[in-house]
């Protein structure tokens, strides 16, 4: 009995011993890694959490922010997508027209690629080629058929490029802001493999490594044109999961945390951590199927019962946490028409229209919504279902993962309503893509317009920004009337960032770019 | 074998779990008598007093004891309703998957052959396919719905029933007692049903009652990876999952259902525990 | 044992093939990658051509074989979305999963053998009540809640350990702890009752009556053959652990084989969602053929059945 005993408490000791060590080791390593609150300036190492990897370094095979976001910072376009100044020059100084179909750049001249090769109208015209190469595999950018509208891109001289279209065309800018420049004579000789996994460019930082789905590591370009880079590194990281990634942003592991659920928003305000933030240009709505005349959504008096029955303002305050308005149009600013005003909420008013089309009591419909893909899809959803079972319309939300619903939405197999969020480049494009039905994709299976299809079509081919403008608000108003949607408001973008990054702001395009950050701006 | 040993074990044991089994009975209880006991519709959307605090703490009040949600929802109710979702869920799933399992288990043990075979194949590709994966698949495929996360659960669980009854009639067949009925002329139905399935009735009740427990965690992650039951369905493994980007700062949303999930599977665990060491104390696990 | 062996490889084969097939039907119910893979203003004749460079629009069964074909000469394919060989992209991960798993594992047995064993040896103790109150709550928290706490607490609040990301040994801590929680339980559990049950056997009596010291009953006797069972969970784990951590791994960023196949599963990307099983079923039916020989060379019983 006495061994017994001995043994009983010397067993708990060596076993507890046992545990405490393997706690104590697993712990150990950690505790040198913590970072310092204290820091100020900016780092040496500036690290970005992104919410997905990038697909590919190649800017003509890349898919998504995530993927232009990296290359961004590793090459340069022609023209440049500035959220408040509209389109500038970059690489290229200044542009003209000579006639409808030909479009003049004037090229940067004494600007070299990572590799020491130089940047001349043959690159840009290689560039901008690799973009139309059917033979490229993979992905197509999102500008693909658009960049089609392109019939030719020449070198008329050392820093001249010369562009032809096919016919008039308002794209050609807004689609050269997402061509980046890629090392001509590098692509060719590395091959595809190669390009797919590292991109040579014009940027102010070269790439390093990339880590699939952990991180892509970029060095500062010491001799980058447009002013010298202020730290050495820059790392982009994958992080899906947003509170993992706020999480590591207050911790100090990440300068930059994108994507922000706003309910989260105050967490980042803190002492070492800023919340960025800007209404964006993604526009949400929830589409309405109204191309069968059996459907009582055929009546327009019905789709604007349904915009009067929401209360996006509330939407907007709760859910939003105030951080976007309700819209007055589908294009955001600067872009938008001043003169469209949002539906006021107004049940009564949605009961007596409803009346009016003979569904005063009710009929039935489902919502489609993605679960995740949008800034609270879901709640968004749900809220809107409540308001319609507000009025009498018997709302129930269906949800689908992205693949799923998107094949739906390719396929006109969504239910009555959907909710979609979508954030074109130009004005054009993204009253197109919502809403001209003739063109397959999104917009497929509902709205039809005559008088709005010839709007677009002449829009299409304006080159004097007035003219072109003017006829995008002329198809606003009609569509506003219409109601083809329940029209909701523009996405906010909510960026976190460390103190350390001054002058740190969001993007109103969803796009990072840190070069006012990270660079030694020149005195202009 | 040894009866001291055996005896030894088992005394200290088998005493019931009194209060397992009371706070089961309880949520039973409450799943079944929810529309009464709801203050009010679990479903219902009301922005204006979203994430509302329980009422012991400053901005909660006792019309919304546990506060609300992100969309205003009423916790209270969405937690007696999801009592239901998960209850069904776990007792659904594993009586499915455990009905086909006995099923395919007391048929291929019996007959053998080319039947066994075949669906000891079956059974090992379900076994080796990764299951977050396959349920994904499945879900999308199929898409949300009560109906349909029952069915991918008991995909998953039918596996470990087969093979373990198929083992069983194996051992069975064999002894004096079904060779004697087989003699007098048994019927291959009534063999099965009236003398093997009986005896293999502990160690089913017992993997049972272990599955139930982990097939209510399955649905709170299947939740969690958005291929739940539907968004506006009350479960507990949705709730969770939808509080999880407040966990800092509105914690009720997703501490009280990761609470009721905890005590219930807790419950379960104990009174598996407790067949177990009172069916069948030859079983580990 | 040859032929025992030689049946287990045959079976094991059999599964893996069966569940290529049933991944390649499965991931063509789901729908056209064609529709994840064009921009939003692509038009019905582009996404016909698309769906014609790679094939998408020829009878399944024919696709079925082609696969089988390019399978048979060790390729997976190039990934849609990335444009990427399916093996490269796979093996890039793969050692973030093992790493991950093993960690696992080895935490869960470290701490759950001992752990096991003093709830055995003072059955009915405080000691023994606590273990198995640990053990059950172990086996009753959703992972995701105990990662999303971890992260906070660990994290952000106590700075002990980096919160996401793979890089050196630090990086695993949080992870793996997260991950080892259920088999740690189970284990633990596992390890009192098989101990209970050595512990009542004859041949320890034996061995106590011959004058041996109780340690060296507990140790060399007792655990050795209490350690049995754990073989075979421990092996059930690990295989499902190779098959990615889906949930750990998306909450912790780390780069394993879950989230790419799931993220592959998303986006539709066929050739990777097959290559990616593929590689997951055949390392769950090689740890368990492992797992079985390793039991019949530890257990010679067994190998007599």
């Amino acid at each position: 009995m006495l061994n017994r005993t001995t043994f009983r408490t010397h067993g708990i000791r060596t076993s507890l011993i046992c545990i405490a060590l393997a706690v104590l080791a697993l712990m150990a390593s950690g505790c040198a890694l913590n970072p310092s609150a204290k820091d100020t300036g900016l780092p040496k190492t500036v690290v970005v959490a992104q919410g997905t990897d990038a697909t590919s370094m190649d800017p003509a095979r890349r898919v998504g922010f995530p993927s232009l976001n990296i290359n961004m910072h590793i090459s340069d376009p022609l023209v440049f997508g500035d959220p408040e100044k509209g389109i500038v020059p970059w690489l290229a100084e200044s542009w003209s027209n000579p006639d409808d179909t030909t479009w003049v750049f004037n090229l940067r001249k004494g600007v070299k690629f990572h590799n020491g090769e130089p940047f001349n109208a043959e690159a840009a015209a290689y560039s901008l080629e690799r973009f139309r190469d059917r033979d490229i595999p993979g992905l197509k950018h999102a500008y693909y058929w658009d960049i089609c509208t392109i019939v030719s891109a020449e070198a008329a001289d050392e820093y001249t490029l010369v562009i032809k279209t096919e016919k008039p065309s308002a794209l050609v800018l807004p689609v050269l802001t997402q061509v980046e420049m890629i090392a001509p004579k590098w692509a060719q000789e590395a091959g595809l493999d190669e390009t797919n996994k590292k991109l040579i460019g014009t940027g102010p930082f070269k790439f390093v490594e990339w880590v699939k789905d952990d991180h892509v590591t970029l060095e500062a370009n010491k001799d980058y044109w447009g002013g010298k880079p202020l730290v050495d590194k820059l790392i982009f990281r994958p992080i899906p999961d947003a509170g993992t990634r706020i999480a590591e942003l207050l911790s100090g592991g990440v300068h930059v945390a994108l994507d922000i659920p706003l309910d989260q928003a105050g967490k980042v305000e803190t002492d070492t951590t800023t919340l960025a933030t800007t209404i964006g240009r993604r526009a949400m709505y929830i589409g309405i199927v109204n191309n069968k005349p059996d459907l009582p959504t055929y009546d327009k008096r019905v789709r604007q019962a349904m915009n009067y029955a929401v209360d996006v303002d509330t939407i907007t305050e709760t859910l939003m946490q105030g951080y976007t308005r309700p819209y007055a149009g589908l294009i955001a600013p600067p872009y938008n028409d001043p003169d469209i005003e949002p539906y006021p909420y107004d049940p009564d008013k949605a009961r007596e229209l409803l009346k009016a089309a003979g569904y005063e009591n009710g009929f039935s419909v489902t919502i489609d919504s993605p679960n995740g893909r949008y800034m609270k899809d879901v709640e968004v959803a749900q809220a809107v279902a409540q308001y319609l079972n507000d009025v009498g319309i018997k709302a129930t939300v269906q949800t689908y993962d992205w693949g799923t619903y998107n094949d739906r939405l390719q396929n006109a197999t969504t239910s009555e309503l959907y909710l979609m969020g979508q954030a074109l480049p130009s004005p054009f494009e993204q009253l197109s893509t919502l809403l001209d039905s003739r063109s397959a994709g999104i917009a497929a299976h509902g709205y039809a317009n005559e008088e709005f299809f010839a709007l677009m079509d002449k829009a299409a081919t304006l080159l004097n920004e007035d003219e072109y403008l003017a006829t995008l608000y002329e198809a606003q108003d009609i569509v506003w009337d219409d109601a083809p949607m329940i029209f909701m408001y523009h996405q906010p973008v909510a960026w976190g960032a460390s103190t350390r990054l001054e002058g740190f702001t969001a993007a109103s395009s969803d796009e990072l770019r840190l070069h006012k950050v990270l660079l030694k701006q020149n005195d202009k | 074998m040894n009866s001291q040993s055996t005896a030894g074990r088992r005394t200290p044991a088998t005493r019931a779990p009194i209060g397992a089994i009371a706070i089961l009975t309880c949520v039973a209880a409450v799943a079944v008598f929810a529309p009464w006991l709801a203050p009010e519709n679990p479903e219902k959307i009301v922005l204006t007093r979203r994430l509302t605090p329980p009422f012991w703490m400053e901005g909660g009040s006792l019309a919304h004891p546990l506060g609300t949600d992100s969309l205003g929802r009423d916790i209270l109710s969405r937690l007696i309703f999801g009592s239901r979702v998960s209850l069904i869920v776990g007792l659904v799933a594993v009586a499915a998957g455990a009905g086909v399992g006995i099923a395919l288990g007391l048929a291929t043990g019996y007959y053998g052959g080319v039947l066994d075979n075949v669906i000891m194949r079956i059974g090992d590709v379900q076994l080796a396919f990764p299951f977050i994966l396959l349920a994904i698949a499945l879900m999308a495929v199929l898409g949300e719905g009560l109906g349909n996360v029952i069915l991918v659960l008991s995909i998953r669980s039918w596996v470990p029933y087969a093979r373990m009854v198929r083992g069983q009639v194996l051992a069975l067949k064999e002894q004096e007692f079904v060779q004697a009925v087989r003699a007098i002329g048994a019927k291959d139905l009534r063999i099965t049903v009236k003398h093997i399935l009986p005896n293999v009735a502990a160690p089913v009740i017992v993997l049972a009652s272990f599955s139930v427990a982990r097939t209510i965690i399955a649905e709170a992650s299947l939740s969690f990876l958005g291929l739940g039951v539907g968004v506006s369905a009350a479960t507990w493994g949705a709730m969770i999952s939808q509080g999880k980007d407040y966990l800092t700062d509105a914690w009720w949303i997703s501490a009280f259902p990761g609470l009721a999930i905890m005590i219930t599977v807790l419950s379960i665990n104990l009174i598996g525990d407790w067949l177990r060491d009172s069916l069948d104390p030859s079983l580990k696990y | 044992m040859g032929g025992y062996l030689a049946r287990r490889l045959l079976s094991g084969a059999l599964a893996i093939l069966g569940i290529v097939i049933v991944v390649f039907v499965l991931v063509r119910m789901l729908g056209d990658p064609a529709a994840l893979m064009m921009p939003p203003e692509a038009t019905k004749e582009e996404i016909e051509i698309f769906r014609h460079a790679y094939g998408f629009d020829r009878p399944i069964h024919v696709q079925l074989v082609d696969f089988m074909r390019d399978l048979a000469r060790g390729d997976l394919g190039r990934s849609l979305r990335h444009d990427e060989p399916v093996m490269d992209m796979i093996m890039e991960r793969l050692p973030a999963t093992l790493k991950l798993s093993v960690t696992a594992l080895v935490v869960s047995l470290i701490l759950a053998v001992p752990l096991g064993v003093i709830a055995a040896i003072h059955r009915g103790t405080f000691w023994d009540r606590a273990t198995m109150v640990m053990a059950m709550l172990g086996q009753s928290v959703p992972d995701f809640w105990l990662g999303l706490m971890l992260i906070y607490l660990a994290g952000v609040r106590l700075r002990l350990a980096p919160i996401s990301g793979y890089g050196g040994f630090s990086h695993l801590i949080l992870p793996a702890l997260t991950l080892s929680a259920f088999p740690l339980a189970r284990t633990t559990r596992i390890v009192r009752s098989a101990m209970l049950e050595v512990l009542g056997q004859d041949y320890i009596r034996t061995a106590r009556s011959k004058g041996l010291s109780e340690r060296m009953v507990t140790y060399k006797h007792a655990l050795k053959n209490a350690l049995i069972p754990v073989i075979t969970v421990v092996g059930l784990d690990l295989g499902a652990l190779l098959g990615g951590a889906v949930i750990v791994e998306t909450i912790f960023a780390w780069p394993g084989m879950g989230r790419l196949v799931v993220q592959a599963l998303d986006n539709r990307d066929f050739p990777l969602v097959q290559g990616g099983v593929l590689v997951m079923a055949i390392s769950y039916v090689g740890v368990n053929i492992l797992v079985d020989l390793l039991y019949s060379i530890v257990d010679p019983r067994i190998r007599c059945n």
